[in-house]
Order: structure tokens, then C-alpha cells, then sequence
């Protein structure tokens, strides 16, 4: 049997509006943290593994790798966050085949202060089909894709607005709670309320934040976990899919928009995980739009199809003394886009007691979907 | 892509030339497979299916709603006369399997249900381009 893989070290950069930094200094920032996190040095490390195909557009890789002894490199061909589930896949492939013993993960990019070069609605607008098929009747950007989805899932089953709502209050709070977030201002369910429409039925308040910034990982393999300077975050399961991979950008374009790959990937983490939904303190959701974690919670088996508004209720499941602690660093709602790397260093630093004001208390197993186009990934990790 | 109306679509575009063709002459047309006969939305080179190639076939311009949003907020400047306006898409009656985007005209957001008749009519806005858009089905 592969011997099982570890978290060893997280790193982040700020996340704000402008980093004021280079996108190859942010990078570089957010690794040597991970580095250092880990009690290692840029030296060990002998595999990278990129999460995102567009991140080695734009970087000075020779800065980069002049003092890594690179014998593994890859990039994750999945978008967001099902390619930060893949990247982590990857990374173990390489450790369990013996093509590296430290695997570095990072991930970045000035979305704010570069918005042209980085940002995911600069990305969606370079497509023909988007540019010659959607774009001309408005079905762009994110916002509107999902506004379609969120209406379609209301018409369904039932109004899900005080559940967004809830989403959202409860995702500031914990951004609140960060330390570093983007969005600090505390909300009410009536500053939600107030906040504008853009697509209905999304609001302002419904939709993630653009952000400079970078985050980072560092990955071995269990025996040289024990090692190391930091408590490691066990991947005790994973798996990565597409419901509909001929067309992962296009929103449309599925049979049931309704269903993430999470109704895939859930059954197989879980299965080698061998801990059930129960097990699971800390809950780390790819909350590009509210409505996105309404689906994944659906998919990855929390609550039947059309009832992910029952269980988020008025927030009570899924607040920090709650059954299912819910996106407890503030997600991308509110503490930042970072393409869900930062939920997986959440799950990480909640395993490891270093959650801050955040911290669930006891939690031992936490679970990360990222979702991304319409690939997913199921991450579930195991600590002492 | 500077200068670029997003409004417009590139009627050049050598995947789609046939449909814009098609809608200028009031037609709606899809990829069918001259083999297998399955529809393919977006169009692609090779039927996913058999291999086959595809054909530009003819539909009866109706189809059944299957979502919509009403957008207010003008993510491009050349959307900002337009907002709000609803865009939807439709699952058509006569392509199992292509799910088509136009925006929803002559209704109000609340006259909508999931499923409902949708029939397509055109709207040149030149001597070239013509767009399709979606109306409630009398």
C-alpha cells in the first residue's frame, strides 16, 4: 500500500486590493513561509506543483527555482479550486513514486492591481465561444452565470434568499475574525438585504472579492512528516472530477447545473478516508457565490438535493459553535480570491489548534471542496 | 480586444459563420451529425459520438425555458443602456441536447416559469448581424 501524505507548511502573503508587490514577489513570499513553516529550506524542496495553469504565465520562474533542486514539476490541469484538490493530488503522486521528497504548492496573482493578466473574468473573456455565444446577450461574467444557476435552483425548490443571506453574514463574521481578510466591516442579514442586485437573484453581498495576494504549501510524505517543525495535516482522502469536463467554463452547457462533481469526488474521499459525514469538524467550501456552497453541500452528501437551505436554516449549523463549522477563515466571500488554497491552509491551521479566534474546538478531521468550472475536488484531512 | 463591442458577436468567426448565415435569413440552425444524427452545442469539429461530421440542420425556432437572470448591473460599458434586461436559456424542442442563450424580450421577469414556450425571433441590427432573442410563445 502508498504510504500516506501530509500538510507540512502553509504560507500567505496579505491578501488586500493592491500588494504593491510584483506578482513573482508575492509568489515568492507565500513559498518561503511554507518553507520556513515547515522548518525547511528552499534547498530541500525537489518537486512544484502549480495548481493553476495561467500562475507560470506570469512569474519570474528563474528567481524562483535557482535555489530549489527541482527533480518534479507540474501543473494541475482543473480550474480554481478543483485544481488546488489536483495539485495535491499530484504532489502525492510524485512523493509515493519517489520523484520528489518535498513537494512545493503555490499559487497567486495581483487580480486587483493586474486584472488583465490574472483575474478570472479577464480569463473567461478571452474565450471564442464565451466572446461569440454568451458575451453578445450579456451571459457574462460569473456573477450572471451564477444569478442563472441560483434562479433556476429557487424555481425548484423554494426561496433560498435568508439562507444566502446567512451564508454571507456568517462568512464575515469569520472574516472578522481572520486577522487577515479584505473585508473586516461587520455585516448584518440587513446590510445583505440592501446591498444591490447584480444578477437576480444574487446580490452584491452574494459574490467573492478580487484579491492580491499569494498562499503556499509544502507536502511530504507522513515518515518525513514526523521530522518536521509543525503538527502534519494527514490527506487521509482525496479524489478529483468532472460531471461535464468537454466544457468546464461553460455554464450553460451541462445537463444539470444543479449537481457539482462533488456528487462524484464525496463518495471516493470519503470511502479512503474511512470517517464519515459526522466525523467532519470543519467544513472549508469553495463559496465563489453563495449558492455554490448551497450545491457542494448538497453534493458532497451534508443534506439531500434542494435541501442545503434547510440545513444553513438562519446560520446555526454552520456557525463556529455549530454541527458543521463552515468556512471558518472567511472564505472567498470575505477574506479573499485565493482560487481555495487558503481553505485547504484553513483546514490545515484548524487540525493544528492555530485557527486563532477562529478555532473549532477539537477538531480533528476537516473537509475542502473546490470547485472550479465544473470540476471539483474532495480533500479531507486528518490531524493528531 | 480593446476596442471591441461585446454586444456584437464576430460574425467571422469560422466556427459559428453558418449560424449567424442562418439567423440573418430568420433560420435557426444547429450542428446535427450527418452520421449519427446527435446535436452538438457548442459546436465542435468531431462528433464526440461517432467521429461523424456535422451538418448545419434546421430547427423550428421554439424551446422549453430552462433558466434565466435578470442582470442590473452593466459589467461592460456598452451594457449600460441595456440594464436591467433578462437573459435566458432555452433547451430546444427540436436538438435534444443544445441549450441556447439569447436574451428574453416583451415579458416581465415575474411572467416567467421553468419549462415554459419560448419562441425565437430575430432582430437585425444591421445588414449583417442579426441576433436571435426569446418571447413567450402566444
Amino acid at each position: 500500500m502508498n504510504q500516506r501524505t501530509a500538510i507540512v507548511g502553509v504560507g500567505e502573503t496579505t491578501y488586500s486590493r493592491n500588494s504593491g508587490m510584483t506578482s513573482t514577489e508575492i509568489l515568492l513570499q507565500a513559498s518561503y513561509r511554507a518553507i520556513h513553516d515547515a522548518g525547511l529550506k528552499m534547498s530541500d524542496i525537489d518537486g512544484v506543483v502549480l495548481p493553476r495553469i495561467r500562475t507560470e504565465l506570469h512569474i519570474n520562474e528563474f528567481e524562483f527555482y535557482t535555489h530549489a533542486n527541482l527533480r518534479f514539476r507540474a501543473i494541475a490541469g482543473m480550474d480554481a479550486g478543483a485544481g488546488v484538490v489536483q495539485a495535491i493530488e499530484l504532489a502525492q503522486m510524485a512523493l509515493q513514486s519517489g520523484q520528489a521528497n518535498y513537494v512545493l504548492l503555490y499559487i497567486g496573482a495581483n487580480q486587483v492591481s493586474e486584472p488583465e493578466k490574472s483575474s478570472p473574468r479577464g480569463i473567461h473573456q478571452e474565450d471564442l465561444y464565451k466572446r461569440n455565444c454568451e458575451m453578445p446577450f450579456g451571459f457574462f461574467p460569473q456573477p450572471v452565470y451564477f444569478g442563472s444557476i441560483a434562479n433556476r435552483y429557487q424555481k425548484l425548490y423554494g426561496s433560498i434568499e435568508n439562507q444566502q443571506a446567512a451564508i454571507a453574514v456568517n462568512t464575515r463574521k469569520h472574516a472578522i475574525l481572520n486577522g487577515n481578510a479584505q473585508m473586516t466591516k461587520p455585516m448584518t442579514v440587513e446590510d445583505y438585504f440592501k446591498s444591490p442586485l447584480l444578477a437576480e437573484p444574487l446580490r452584491l453581498l452574494d459574490c467573492c472579492v478580487m484579491t492580491d495576494g499569494a498562499a503556499a504549501m509544502v507536502i511530504t510524505t507522513e515518515e518525513r512528516a514526523k521530522d518536521l517543525a509543525r503538527p502534519a495535516a494527514t490527506i487521509l482522502g482525496m479524489a478529483t472530477a468532472g460531471l461535464n469536463p468537454a466544457s468546464p467554463f461553460f455554464f450553460t452547457q451541462t445537463p444539470d447545473p444543479l449537481t457539482t462533481s462533488a456528487a462524484q469526488t464525496a463518495p471516493i474521499a470519503f470511502a479512503q478516508a474511512g470517517v464519515s459525514r459526522d466525523d467532519i469538524d470543519v467544513l472549508e467550501i469553495y463559496d465563489s457565490f453563495t449558492i455554490n456552497v448551497i450545491l457542494q453541500l448538497e453534493d458532497l452528501g451534508f443534506c439531500p438535493k434542494g435541501e442545503g437551505g434547510r440545513f444553513i436554516g438562519n446560520g446555526e449549523n454552520i456557525s463556529l459553535d455549530g454541527k458543521l463549522p463552515l468556512n471558518t477563515h472567511g472564505g472567498l466571500l470575505s477574506q479573499g480570491y485565493m482560487y481555495g488554497m487558503a481553505h485547504v491552509i484553513e483546514a490545515v491551521k484548524q487540525l493544528r489548534g492555530e485557527a486563532g479566534l477562529a478555532q473549532v474546538k477539537d477538531a480533528d478531521v476537516s473537509l475542502v471542496s473546490g470547485f472550479g468550472g465544473w470540476f471539483q475536488g474532495t480533500l479531507i484531512l486528518g490531524g493528531k | 480586444m480593446g476596442n471591441e463591442n461585446f454586444l456584437l458577436p464576430d460574425i467571422d468567426w469560422p466556427v459559428l459563420v453558418p449560424f449567424w448565415e442562418a439567423c440573418r435569413n430568420e433560420e435557426l440552425r444547429f450542428p446535427r451529425c450527418k452520421n449519427c444524427g446527435i446535436w452538438q452545442w457548442y459546436p465542435t469539429f468531431i462528433c464526440p459520438s461517432c467521429e461523424g461530421e456535422f451538418e448545419w440542420a434546421k430547427v423550428t425556432p421554439k424551446g422549453k425555458l430552462f433558466s434565466w437572470t435578470v442582470v442590473h448591473k452593466a459589467f461592460f460599458p456598452e451594457f449600460k443602456e441595456k440594464v436591467p434586461f433578462i437573459v435566458a436559456c432555452i433547451d430546444v424542442d427540436d436538438a435534444p441536447g443544445v441549450r441556447f442563450i439569447a436574451n428574453a424580450i416583451d415579458c416581465k421577469p415575474e411572467d416567467l416559469r421553468i419549462g415554459m414556450e419560448m419562441d425565437v425571433v430575430f432582430d437585425h441590427i444591421d445588414d449583417k448581424i442579426c441576433k436571435p432573442q426569446f418571447r413567450i410563445s402566444k
